[in-house]
């Protein structure tokens, strides 16, 4: 699979590759990144995350960190799951990235681009 | 603020219920925390309702996720077992297939409703009379009674009236017209039925009221597209009926077909114009009140029953027999729904049907029970894989919505599978139609309704079938199976467990057996009866019919016509004689003679006997080669002035005067309920028979046709040489008499014999047959099924007699006699079953051989034979068992 298939992701979809950017997050961390980089426009509720989160598992987006690893660099909680990155992944949300860089560029073309306040 | 947060949280708990089993598992807990971690920054109403419409949103997505990957894993797992596969969806396939093609049967008899919106709406409304001949009966009505019951009743949105009546149709002037059917109708006919005209309008109001003004007419859809090539300009055109010019005004849409369930009309006509086409029964038609000849149907009223309707109607009927004593005493009312309607009318066809309903029943149960019985052999296989799942925490739910999308799935590739097989079946019983070139077909078809009740059935039983293997494999022993997946090492695959499948292969072996032994004799009957002389002239023999009616003939006038036309076709070139017959062998014309034989009584109640007879003339029994055993045939001078003579067949005499001579003993006829002067009995003809080929033999009475009111007669021409040369010449024959005058059914007797008595019974012998061999494959895919369960439970107990030293040999004769076993019991209930039905067969059908040494040695032997096939595969599997292997899973 390559990751123009999967082009345009989901904005949930997104914005959970964006905050596994950094590095590997539980589940409670990529929620709280998301409400805080769109200024609480985007707060991803339970279904919608873990949903997302388990497609993108099957999609090979991203992949659930092995305990062990985890444990080893004393992790917060043991209980939660962390996820991180898959190179596949990091790919995909690139391409993402490019396809809405190039839509915003035509948009600021044709005077649409605005700046918020 | 905190004991709200516990309510959000609790609440939450809830709401994760929504979500499938599995997912809750796998994240349940992290969701959970979230909805807490969330609920200490927002405001709990808030986030209540985000978390509601949350749920609501994703919750089916991540069910549908689930499934589909079910699916998906249960077609990967289809495909890696294609045999299986193959043969599950087969069984299914033949089940679905088979009652899908006789329910639709079913439908074309009696079942399927009126063509029109609401039909449940639409009831019969027939007339009984007391007194009768015949004891009670249920009749038509008259139009004075119908008109009375338009203006008097209140329960019905329309009461219709109509009569069906054959006519001569010609659409073009300088075509030779053609015999078909019409109905006559009240001028509401379209529209209390709900049927509007695809074309032009409907009949006026004002169109039905004056008798013989308006001559316009509705023609079918068929005739439309047959005799005006569908001519978008045809409203306004005209059309000859019976000689009378009619105005085209409306097309009848596509899909109407009328009310009768085998008749078509090919136009519809206001009954004002009876008198116009048919003369002065057409006359009577409209003024007799004792005319009873018009079927009636209404609309009833929304919230109106039938049972009211039906007392409305009785009061009104004996209103009028207060008012026309002369007429209508003893006459009452009654009301039917069109289903009760056909069932009275036809009581036959309803036994038929439910037989045919019983038929579906068992087909289908036993394709289902045989995919049953495959399932619970792969579960019981596939035992330690299911053990596994379970013990690594797969619920037992999840194992069983696995196996129920497996018998989903299946159950949809046996209905699509099943699709052909009921396509083929339909086209098979679509050939068992009479041939007739009137408008009548018993119109057998896959439609939805056939489809979807039969899909339904399908899938319903599969589920259900496919629920007890699942729910048994759900509850494995999981430490027994989980160390070797096969039953206790006494265990021997038999017992209780099994015991249920194996009476189902024994019950399906002797059913299928039955029915094979069925085929094979009627086969033998009807071969026997082909092949041999069918008591009457089958080639060389020319036929045509007429019916002077359509042209309004006086009956002196047809009686001229017929006797020019025998002189003139029996002088025609190449002719050895010509004859005239009211209805032919085979054919679906006779005469229903009431008669009392002289000096004898009665039973109390009766009125008198019926027998099935023809009008024939003095040429009849010659032309036709059925020979006078005794006495004569009819002769010139038996001629309307002269003594009544009958001639009677041998069946005939036997029953009323056995042991003595017929000729001379004297029958009196009743015509129209009145008896008539006694008749003579002056020959007495071989027994043949008359309607079918399997027919037993039935007393028969021919009159002469110089003493009767025929005027419907065919024409039957014999020559030494090719029958179909005389076509021309009897139609140039006919052309000359009378242009106007239309044939029907114009050919020859050996292709009608042939159409009516070989391929309709053909056919039947294909059908039952066809059901026999499905019935069997049937039965060896439930032997192979349960052999193949049993082969793999015993594993280890073969594995031990291989390692004590039993042969590879002996385990294969130990595998395949038990399967024989199954067969051979099989075999002899189906033989005890098969001649059983054999002596019910021999009282309704002539020529079954009860005895048959082919039918009773042959069958069974090649049913042993074909068994045995079945079990090869199972056998070699058990001979090649490793015991090394199963001695190590100890």
């Amino acid at each position: 699979m390559e990751p123009d298939d999967l082009l345009p992701l989901p904005a949930p979809v997104f914005h959970i590759l964006v905050a596994l950017a950094d590095g590997e997050r539980h589940g409670y961390a990529i929620m709280r990144d998301a409400d805080e980089r769109t200024s609480g426009a985007l707060r991803l509720s339970p279904g919608t995350l873990y949903g997302s989160i388990r497609r993108m598992l099957e999609q090979g987006l991203i992949e659930e960190v092995d305990r062990r690893d985890r444990s080893a660099r004393g992790a917060d909680d043991e209980r939660r799951r962390y996820y991180r990155l898959t190179k596949f992944g990091r790919r995909t949300a690139e391409a993402e990235a490019s396809r809405l860089a190039e839509l915003l560029s035509h948009a600021r073309a044709h005077g649409l681009l605005t700046q918020r306040g | 603020m905190a004991s709200l947060r516990n309510v959000v949280e609790r609440l939450y708990g809830r709401l994760l219920r929504l979500f499938p089993g599995e997912f809750r598992a796998e994240y349940g807990e992290e969701m959970s925390e979230l909805a807490r971690q969330r609920s200490c920054r927002e405001r709990p109403l808030r986030l209540l309702l985000d978390l509601l419409i949350d749920a609501l949103k994703t919750a089916p997505r991540e069910h549908l996720a689930l499934w589909l990957s079910e699916v998906r894993y249960t077609l990967r797992g289809m495909r890696r077992r294609p045999g299986f596969t193959i043969i599950a969806a087969g069984s299914l396939a033949i089940g679905i297939g088979s009652s899908a093609a006789i329910f639709s049967m079913a439908d074309a008899i009696l079942l399927r409703p009126l063509p029109v919106p609401h039909p449940d709406r639409v009831v019969s409304v027939r007339s009984q009379s007391q007194e009768s001949p015949l004891g009670v009966s249920y009749q038509s009505v008259s139009y004075p009674d119908y008109l009375d019951l338009r203006r008097r009743s209140s329960s019905f949105e329309g009461l219709i009236a109509f009569q069906t009546v054959s006519l001569a149709i010609g659409a073009q002037a300088e075509a030779a017209p053609h015999l078909t059917l019409g109905l006559l109708v009240s001028g509401n006919f379209l529209s209390t039925l709900g049927v509007r005209p695809s074309l032009g309008r409907d009949f006026r109001a004002d169109e039905n009221v004056a008798p013989g003004r308006d001559a316009v007419v509705v023609l079918s859809d068929a005739t439309w597209r047959n005799e005006f090539a569908s001519d978008p300009a045809v409203v306004g055109k005209t059309v000859r009926l019976n000689g009378v010019v009619f105005t085209v005004v409306g097309i009848a849409p596509d899909g109407f077909t009328g009310v009768d369930a085998f008749a078509r009309p090919a136009v519809y006509v206001p009954l004002m114009m009876a008198p116009a086409l048919s003369g002065p029964s057409g006359e009577r038609l409209l003024a007799g009140r004792d005319a009873r000849d018009l079927g009636v149907k209404g609309r009833l009223r929304p919230g109106v029953s039938i049972a009211a309707a039906e007392a409305e109607l009785v009061t009104i009927a004996n209103d009028l027999a207060r008012e026309y004593p002369v007429t209508n005493r003893d006459q009452s009312l009654r009301v039917r729904s069109e289903l009760q309607s056909r069932i009275e009318t036809s009581p036959g066809d309803a036994r038929m049907v439910a037989l045919l309903g019983g038929l579906v029943a068992l087909v289908l149960l036993i394709a289902c029970a045989n995919v049953a019985s495959l399932l619970l052999s792969r579960a019981g296989a596939r035992a330690r894989e299911i053990a596994l799942r379970t013990a690594v925490g797969a619920s037992p739910l999840r194992v069983v919505r696995q196996l129920l999308t497996e018998s989903l799935l299946l159950g949809l590739l046996g209905a699509i599978l099943g699709l052909g097989i009921a396509a083929a079946g339909v086209r098979l019983f679509s050939s068992l139609a009479p041939p007739t070139e009137l408008p009548i077909e018993v119109a057998v078809r896959l439609d939805l309704r056939v489809l979807l009740v039969s899909f339904l059935l399908a899938m319903g039983s599969v589920v259900l079938f496919g629920l007890v293997p699942a729910l048994r494999a759900a509850r494995p022993d999981l430490a027994r199976d989980l160390k070797s997946g096969d039953a206790g090492l006494g265990g021997s695959g038999r017992g209780p467990r099994t015991w249920g499948r194996q009476t189902l292969v024994v019950a399906q072996v002797a059913l299928s057996l039955v029915l094979l032994v069925a085929a094979a004799a009627l086969l033998g009957s009807f071969k026997s009866y082909l092949s041999g002389d069918p008591g009457f002239r089958r080639s060389g023999l020319f036929m045509a019919s007429f019916d002077p009616t359509v042209l309004h003939y006086s009956p002196e006038r047809a009686a001229d016509l017929y006797r020019r036309l025998v002189d003139r076709a029996g002088a025609l070139p190449g002719v050895e004689s010509a004859t005239l017959s009211f209805g032919v062998p085979f054919g679906n014309r006779f005469d229903f003679v009431d008669f009392v034989p002289e000096d004898l009584t009665l039973p109390p109640g009766k009125h008198a006997l019926s027998a099935l007879g023809v009008t024939v003339d003095e040429h009849y029994f010659s032309t036709l080669r059925v020979p006078i055993v005794a006495g004569r045939a009819f002769a010139a001078t038996d001629t309307a002035g002269a003594p009544r003579v009958v001639v009677v067949n041998q069946e005939f005499a036997r029953l009323h005067w056995p042991g003595e001579s017929a000729i001379g003993k004297r029958v009196r006829l009743l015509e129209d309920g009145a008896p008539d002067a006694p008749a003579e009995v002056i020959g007495v003809a071989r027994t043949h028979r008359y309607l079918w080929v399997g027919e037993r033999p039935r007393e028969f009475i021919y009159l002469p046709f110089a003493q009767s009111k025929r005027q419907r007669m065919t024409l039957l021409v014999a020559t030494a040489g090719d029958a179909a040369q005389l076509g021309a010449p009897i139609r140039a024959l006919a052309r000359a008499m009378d242009p106007n005058l239309p044939l029907l059914d114009a050919g020859t007797m050996d292709q009608f014999f042939t159409l009516r008595a070989v391929n309709i019974s053909h056919t039947l012998v294909e059908a039952v047959s066809a059901m026999g061999f499905a019935g069997l494959a049937l039965a060896l895919v439930g032997l192979f099924g349960l052999v193949s369960y049993s082969v793999s439970r015993r594993r280890r107990e073969i594995g031990v007699r291989l390692a004590i030293g039993a042969s590879r040999g002996a385990v294969l004769r130990m595998v395949v006699s038990q399967g024989l076993g199954l067969v051979a019991i099989g075999v002899l209930l189906g033989l005890a079953g098969g001649a059983g039905l054999l002596q019910i067969l021999s009282g309704l059908i002539e020529g079954i051989h009860l005895g048959d040494p082919l039918v009773f040695l042959a069958l069974p032997l090649a049913l042993f034979g074909v068994a045995t096939l079945a079990l090869v595969q199972p056998a070699l599997r058990a001979a090649a068992v490793d015991p090394v292997v199963t001695l190590r899973q100890l």
